[in-house]
């Protein structure tokens, strides 16, 4: 075997945990959130599904802190949106969820669902 | 102020946006107030405002902070990764000492002579003049159509007619002889320019301190005005500026010192210390037989009017020629008018030689670069295994790539700075020990914009050298690759083809160069070899010696002092002989007091009716010929009775018995000379003897037919001297010095040169140019047998196995070596098949710098690839013992 240096174990380490980077629970809420609201989703109305759905209230700064990052990992895409009277005359920024972040919610979903599998009565013992 | 219910306050609006910007707070505040309208909020509106606000801005600001240090951290990763692969590239290349410093100084060599021949060419072809819009100025000069186009001066009254043309916007007339200055301090001898008052607005040129002089002070009969050059005013004035108004009597005249040049401008070339009213008369009677319009005397600069191209100034010029040689048939027939950009013009014939040079030293920057190039390909090679599995392990091409690439910069790096700093240091060490006569050589290396094309050469080089094998070694067959193995047979081959490819291409431009350098060293030597006529060695030269201008009313007198003067230099101990002349053979300075001058032989019959044949005059005192050995063929030498009121005598060469006076006795014939250079005397002259030719101008051409005039006949008080006998130079100046301290203590002696080294800066540029072209033509043969030998060792490096079994099955040693060797000389005949051919298309272009040998010289042409040949048989020889020695059992084993 060829000499092999560190450095390349590192380069393939990092581009391993890169391409691994995984989806958290709040990000799928949010991206759950952001599909059910449809054509009109964006901050309030994102919250709203997520409260009406789970009864959790969530965090409002942590649903925009969230937008922005799955926006900059690309899987969200957002524009800003009519005013209306409700809103004092300001505009919203809608968003709208991108094929990547509908391929990585799949995954994610994917993944919870077969962790689960055969887990029924497990989870209904407790 | 009115505020509508329920709307967010204003200063949580202000913070908001100054946050996290007016368009993230224009969202936030609209998404808040649509909570409250929708009744989902509790609390009173206020209050309840600034808490959501808060929160959402403790979280966003939580979130910009973590971003920033995440980010930053990426930063700094980025950073360290590219220390560490530094790091690694510089231990890899450490690891490989003799491949890093065969990169770095093939790198460095090449850049060097791309260098070093740019800053000559940039300094003497390309950077512009000292002038403002120097694009706009043009050298104008009088060429002669009846003899070839040969170019002369411009008389005064056609300069007056010439500034006529609507497309100069003025046009500046200028002589630059010495003067003699005296009236302040010791006498000193300064080349002035003789200009007159356009010369500074056609220059654009604003003086440092004072004023230029006005057409006031040119006027004929006007106050003559001098201006002083910067470096002058120093020297001499202590750079006082009260200067001005001062008188300097220049050669007798007094003129009022009115302004200061600033420092740096030189017109029309360094050395020049002042500039002084020419006050040029329009017309003025025949002087000495010669009409005003027939004196050509002057040189001519000109700015092209706003708008105007030089074709335009041509095509006018050209019609006011032909106007003027109607007008004025004895004087002007047979002129034009020459324009040509005063850049151009200042390098005019080097121009053709600096770029030969640069073209050679683009070639060896290309062999240079093959020649890396091979080697890194050769490296990448030896390296395929270990590349093969980082990318397997997935390190992304980009990143090999990327790594290769750092490499080869950083070896072109430090090769291209090395080369850089090489280039110039030698350009500048080889102009200072060897000083060749070109315009504005004194400023290679000065200017800093030279640096950008040794920054160019490396990028360059670097590219070149370095992107073919990074892509080809991280090409799509890695996985092959690591099959195989580095020595595999079948990872190697497409790289050893594009090697082998290289070492042809590098053998052929090789041996163009060869061919090239050839061709200009053979003429360097034929001009070295040819005989100038005279004998330079032992013989030193003074010059000019201004004698007081009064004595032109008095020739009698001059003759008399300029004996006395030779006699007492003679009476030296240590002097053989010397002599008086108005210019030295092959010196700067070497014209004649006139370049032709019609002439007539009554007792011979002239064969062409049409134009009275002219020759040179020179005026030479008794003792000249026997100074410089000019071989006496027929008849006798000057002597001190051929003087004043005896019978007029005259020496001819031997170009000129050939060419005028063939078939006749020479000695004794009578000829008459139009001109007359001094008062009361006589015309016609009795050729008394016949010498050898002297070639007076250049080594390259032949000695035109020429007459001799004795001094003590026709004395001139500007005078050269020629001294031979031991001593050298200093001393046998030194015997002039004090001779003339005794006869003219008032006359400034300049320092005495020896005549050898004044003739060999007649050479001084061939040989420059032939020099640098065979040192380029080394590092060409060098650098393509040093290509061909690493070729051949890694061939045979792959092939150690194959060798192995043939030696097995019984091939002997030399078999082996012939089999190396033979392939090594495959790889040259192409490229010396193709050399050749390059070398065919090229050496037309190089015929202009030839001499004594043709573009098709059989020497060169078998010595040059012959050379190459013997050189690659030495260069494969290396390798194929190494193949020979080649163990069989080992070589199977291997692997």
């Amino acid at each position: 075997m060829p000499e092999l240096d560190a450095l390349c174990y590192y380069d393939y380490i990092v581009d391993l945990m890169r391409e691994r980077d995984s989806l958290g629970e709040f990000e799928i809420l949010v991206l759950l959130g952001t599909l059910r609201a449809g054509e009109d989703a964006y901050g309030v109305t994102i919250r709203g599904q997520i409260l009406e759905r789970t009864g959790r209230d969530v965090s409002r700064g942590a649903v925009y802190v969230t937008l922005e990052r799955l926006e900059q990992k690309g899987y969200l895409e957002s524009r800003l949106g009519g005013a209306t009277a409700r809103r004092g005359g300001r505009r919203k920024r809608l968003y709208c969820v991108r094929r990547a972040g509908r391929v990585a919610l799949r995954q994610a979903l994917d993944g919870l669902s077969r962790m689960r599998e055969g887990l029924d009565p497990a989870l209904e013992e407790s | 102020m009115t505020r509508r219910a329920g709307e967010p306050p204003r200063a949580l609006a202000r913070l908001l946006e100054l946050a996290l910007g007016a368009e993230e707070a224009e969202v936030l505040l609209g998404d808040l107030r649509e909570e409250r309208e929708r009744g989902r909020a509790l609390g009173s509106g206020r209050s309840w405002y600034w808490r959501q606000g808060a929160a959402v801005l403790v979280c966003e600001l939580g979130a910009r902070l973590r971003r920033r240090r995440r980010h930053g951290g990426a930063v700094l990763e980025r950073a360290g990764r590219a220390v560490r692969e530094l790091r690694q590239t510089l231990r890899s290349l450490r690891r490989e000492p003799g491949f890093t410093v065969a990169v770095t100084a093939t790198a460095a060599l090449a850049v060097g002579s791309v260098t070093a021949v740019y800053s000559v060419v940039h300094a003497v072809l390309l950077a512009p003049l000292p002038y403002e819009d120097s694009d706009a100025l043009v050298r104008l000069r009088e060429i002669d159509a009846s003899q070839g186009g040969r170019r002369d001066f411009v008389s005064p009254p056609n300069y007056f007619d010439w500034i006529e043309a609507t497309s100069l916007e003025s046009a500046a007339a200028w002589w630059t002889p010495f003067v003699t200055l005296t009236g302040e301090g010791e006498p000193e001898r300064v080349l002035a320019t003789l200009a007159s008052h356009e010369l500074f607005g056609v220059l654009r040129a604003r003086p440092a301190l004072g004023r230029t002089y006005g057409p006031e002070q040119d006027r004929p009969g006007g106050p003559p005005a001098v201006v002083l050059s910067h470096g002058f005013w120093q020297r001499r004035f202590g750079a006082d500026p009260g200067v001005l108004g001062r008188t300097l009597n220049l050669d007798g005249r007094p003129c009022e010192v009115v302004g200061v040049m600033p420092a740096g401008f030189a017109f029309p070339a360094p050395g020049v210390e002042l500039w002084t009213s020419l006050q040029l008369r329009r017309s003025e009677e025949p002087t000495m037989g010669t009409p005003y319009r027939g004196m050509r005397i002057l040189e001519v600069v000109a700015r092209l009017s706003e708008g105007s191209s030089d074709e335009d100034a041509r095509s006018e010029l050209d019609a006011i020629a032909r106007r003027l040689e109607r007008a004025y048939p004895d004087t002007n027939a047979g002129w034009g008018i020459e324009v040509a950009g005063l850049l151009e013009d200042s390098a005019g014939s080097a121009r053709s030689g600096l770029l030969a040079l640069l073209a050679a030293s683009c070639l060896v920057l290309m062999i240079a670069c093959a020649n890396v190039s091979s080697l890194v390909l050769a490296r990448a090679q030896r390296r395929a295994r270990e590349l093969a599995v980082r990318a397997a392990l997935g390190a992304s091409r980009s990143r090999l790539l990327r790594q290769l690439l750092v490499e080869s910069a950083l070896l072109a790096g430090i090769g291209g700075l090395a080369g850089t700093w090489l280039g110039l240091t030698l350009i500048r060490a080889l102009l200072a020990a060897r000083p060749i006569d070109l315009p504005r050589i004194e400023e290679v290396g000065r200017d800093p914009r030279v640096l950008l094309i040794g920054v160019a050469a490396t990028v360059a080089s670097g590219i070149l050298f370095g992107l073919v094998p990074a892509l080809r070694a991280t090409g799509g067959e890695l996985a092959a690759r690591l099959r195989f193995g580095a020595s595999g047979a079948w990872s190697s081959r497409r790289d050893a083809r594009a090697r082998r490819a290289l070492v042809v291409g590098e053998v052929a431009l090789a041996v163009a160069l060869l061919i090239g350098s050839g061709l200009l060293i053979r003429s360097v030597a034929a001009l070295l070899d040819v005989d100038p006529g005279f004998s330079a060695t032992d013989v030193a030269v003074v010059g000019s010696l201004d004698l007081p201008r009064a004595l032109f009313e008095d020739p009698a007198r001059t003759a008399s002092l300029q004996q006395q003067l030779l006699e007492a230099i003679e009476g030296y101990p240590g002097v053989e002989a010397a002599g008086l002349s108005l210019g030295i053979p092959l010196a700067r300075d070497a014209d004649f007091f006139v370049a032709q001058s019609p002439f007539e032989l009554p007792g011979v019959a002239r064969p062409d009716a049409g134009r009275r044949p002219s020759a040179p005059l020179h005026v030479v005192s008794p003792g000249f010929f026997e100074t410089l050995r000019v071989p006496l063929v027929l008849g006798r030498s000057f002597e001190p009775r051929d003087a004043r009121g005896r019978r007029p005598v005259a020496i001819v060469n031997e170009a000129f018995v050939r060419r005028h006076l063939a078939g006749v006795e020479p000695i004794g014939q009578t000829l008459v000379h139009e001109l007359v250079l001094t008062a009361g005397e006589e015309a016609e002259r009795e050729i008394v003897g016949v010498v050898g030719d002297v070639r007076h101008f250049a080594l390259n051409a032949e000695a035109p037919p020429q007459i001799y005039l004795p001094s003590l006949q026709t004395p001139w008080p500007r005078m050269q001297v020629v001294v031979r006998g031991s001593g050298g130079a200093a001393g046998l100046g030194a015997a002039v010095r004090r001779a003339m301290a005794g006869a003219f203590p008032d006359v400034p002696v300049p320092p005495a040169m020896s005549l050898a080294e004044v003739a060999a800066q007649a050479v001084a540029l061939p040989r420059f140019r032939a020099e640098l072209l065979a040192l380029f033509g080394a590092l060409a043969l060098a650098l393509a047998a040093v290509g061909l030998a690493g070729v051949q060792a890694s061939a045979v490096a792959a092939r150690v196995r194959e060798i192995g079994v043939r030696v097995a099955l019984g091939a002997r040693g030399t078999q082996v070596v012939g089999m190396v060797v033979r392939e090594g000389l495959a790889l040259t005949l192409a490229g010396v098949a193709l050399g050749l051919l390059g070398a065919y298309a090229s050496s037309r272009l190089l015929a202009g710098l030839l001499f004594g040998v043709g573009p098709g010289d059989p020497l060169t042409w078998l010595v040059a690839p012959g050379l190459l040949l013997a050189v690659s048989i030495a260069a494969c020889w290396i390798p194929a013992r190494r193949a020979a020695l080649v163990d069989p059992l080992e070589a199977i084993r291997a692997d």
